[in-house]
């Protein structure tokens, strides 16, 4: 990723104060994002809805 | 046997049977905390006036009335994220220490109704999220079975102060296994009961629908007393917790520590023996299969960067200094995280759950692992980093369902090992009454830290 590509992720989030400060945490974390989005399985399934876990019929 | 050391089912019934005072059980306990806390750094404040005030109003009460509960005269420990009016809930972060408290938390003011008593506000990973950090205004909790070692979190104070016999029960609240986590390094009993079982008013969240409080005790009969006071609906959940598991069929998810995120050699075998006692305590145990600890992994890391963003976005903006390292390190990833990712993980959940549930068709509960490893120690990062997401607790996160961990035994360093077991949703008393089943046969229910 850029550095230009960063800036206006960090300029998006509103983080400039945190990339100022802490530049290599804000790298880490938009390096640690791009490898765990890798791992989201993603359905194409278009009528798959997201019914809240949660709400499980009680026993 | 001195009172700090009773279990809360045996303080209870002492107390009910007027041989115990609640004056006398807060006092040995609030000189059990001056004894170990230098070297536990399990509590972060203490609240000491104010529970001697509530112990005597409870010792008169019962002499004149008898207790209102087995909770009566009971000291329970707070995670300081669980607000107690009058009291600051600092999350164990700089962010939070001009808070304060204007009313009890839901469960607190459950607790508080049927007579239990708050010594103090216990430490935690800071928002719940961190890990063991040496850069905030409180030090980190220690575990009590080797002070060198973390104990598990983010319930960490939670889990040192139950184990280390300075308090019967705590509070403590799971969003991906912060419940059981402790328990499970501190060789106690660790409850996430099935998703809003227990309400979450007045606790600090971290991830909404993830989020859940439950009770850290030493044994399962502690866990039951908790709950009936914590839960929704008036159920008892001692009734039946003697019935054992004999008949009960457990489906042993071992693919999760052999394949998925292999364990050490001597969890491993700590689970396997866990297997054979159910099995001859008269359980069916079979193997069954889930979809994989990456898979539950990945949904849940997605939802909780997703939820937790929106609750610290003004604070990652404005005042980022004010965190521990490490919690900054995990916040901010889910400032950039795209919302259709939030939603794919939501419609993987749905199917997750969906799975799971198959599999509850054919089985009543699961036996897994909780760690993969034993804890390791505290000022190690890069291993700690790298232990603390091998575990088996999310799915159940994922899910809502229960699940309890329980001590399985003590590795060669002298450090507990674990299970875990998980219910349908709603199902947790049939939970309580299996964990209850090999507590009893297990030897580990009297095995104490050397602290």
């Amino acid at each position: 990723m850029t550095d230009e590509e960063i800036a206006a992720l960090v300029k998006a989030a509103g983080l400039e104060d945190a990339a100022a400060r802490y530049p290599a945490d804000v790298r880490a974390a938009l390096a640690q994002l791009a490898r765990q989005r890798g791992q989201l399985p993603r359905s194409g399934d278009p009528a798959l809805e997201p019914t809240p876990a949660f709400v499980a019929p009680r026993a | 046997m001195t009172p700090h050391q009773l279990t809360l089912a045996e303080a209870a019934a002492l107390i009910a049977a007027r041989k115990l005072s609640p004056v006398e059980l807060l006092e040995d306990c609030l000189a059990r905390i001056a004894a170990v806390q230098p070297r536990l750094d399990a509590f972060i404040r203490m609240n000491v006036a104010e529970a001697e005030a509530a112990a005597r109003e409870a010792e008169a009460e019962i002499t004149r009335h008898g207790p209102r509960s087995p909770l009566h005269g009971i000291p329970v420990g707070l995670k300081d994220i669980i607000d107690l009016k009058g009291h600051p809930t600092t999350c164990h972060s700089k962010q939070r220490l001009d808070h304060m408290a204007d009313a009890d938390a839901a469960v607190v003011a459950r607790l508080r109704a049927t007579g239990a008593v708050f010594p103090g506000k216990l430490a935690t990973h800071e928002f719940a999220i961190g890990g063991p950090a040496f850069d905030l205004p409180f030090p980190p909790a220690r575990n009590p079975w080797n002070t060198a070692h973390h104990p598990g979190g983010s319930s960490s104070g939670s889990g040192a102060a139950v184990a280390a016999r300075m308090l019967p029960a705590a509070l403590g609240t799971d969003t991906g296994g912060s419940v059981r986590h402790p328990a499970s390094h501190c060789g106690i009993v660790g409850l996430k009961p099935t998703y809003e079982l227990v309400p979450r008013a007045g606790v600090f969240p971290l991830a909404f629908s993830l989020d859940h409080v439950g009770p850290l005790t030493r044994t399962v009969r502690d866990a039951a007393l908790m709950l009936n006071v914590m839960a929704d609906g008036g159920q008892d959940y001692t009734r039946g917790l003697t019935q054992g598991v004999r008949g009960l069929r457990i489906g042993y998810v071992r693919h999760f520590h052999e394949k998925d995120q292999p364990a050490s050699a001597e969890m491993a075998a700590a689970l396997d023996e866990a297997a054979r006692l159910l099995e001859a305590e008269g359980a069916m145990v079979t193997d069954v299969t889930l979809p994989s600890l990456d898979e539950f992994a990945a949904v849940n890391r997605t939802i909780l960067a997703a939820e937790s963003s929106v609750v610290h976005e003004e604070w990652l903006k404005t005042r980022p200094q004010d965190y521990a390292a490490v919690t900054r390190r995990r916040l901010l990833p889910g400032m950039f995280l795209p919302a259709v990712d939030y939603m794919h993980a939501a419609r993987r959940r749905t199917q997750l759950l969906a799975r799971v549930n198959e599999v509850f068709g054919q089985v009543d509960l699961l036996l897994t692992a909780s760690s993969m490893e034993e804890a390791a120690l505290i000022d190690d990062e890069p291993e700690v980093e790298r232990t603390y997401p091998r575990q088996a607790r999310t799915p159940f996160n994922v899910t809502g369902q229960p699940a309890i961990t329980l001590m399985s035994g003590l590795s060669a360093k002298g450090l507990p090992l674990s299970l875990q077991l998980a219910a349908p949703a709603h199902a947790d008393a049939l939970l309580l009454r299996a964990a209850h089943g090999y507590e009893r046969a297990a030897p580990w229910k009297d095995y104490a830290p050397p602290c």
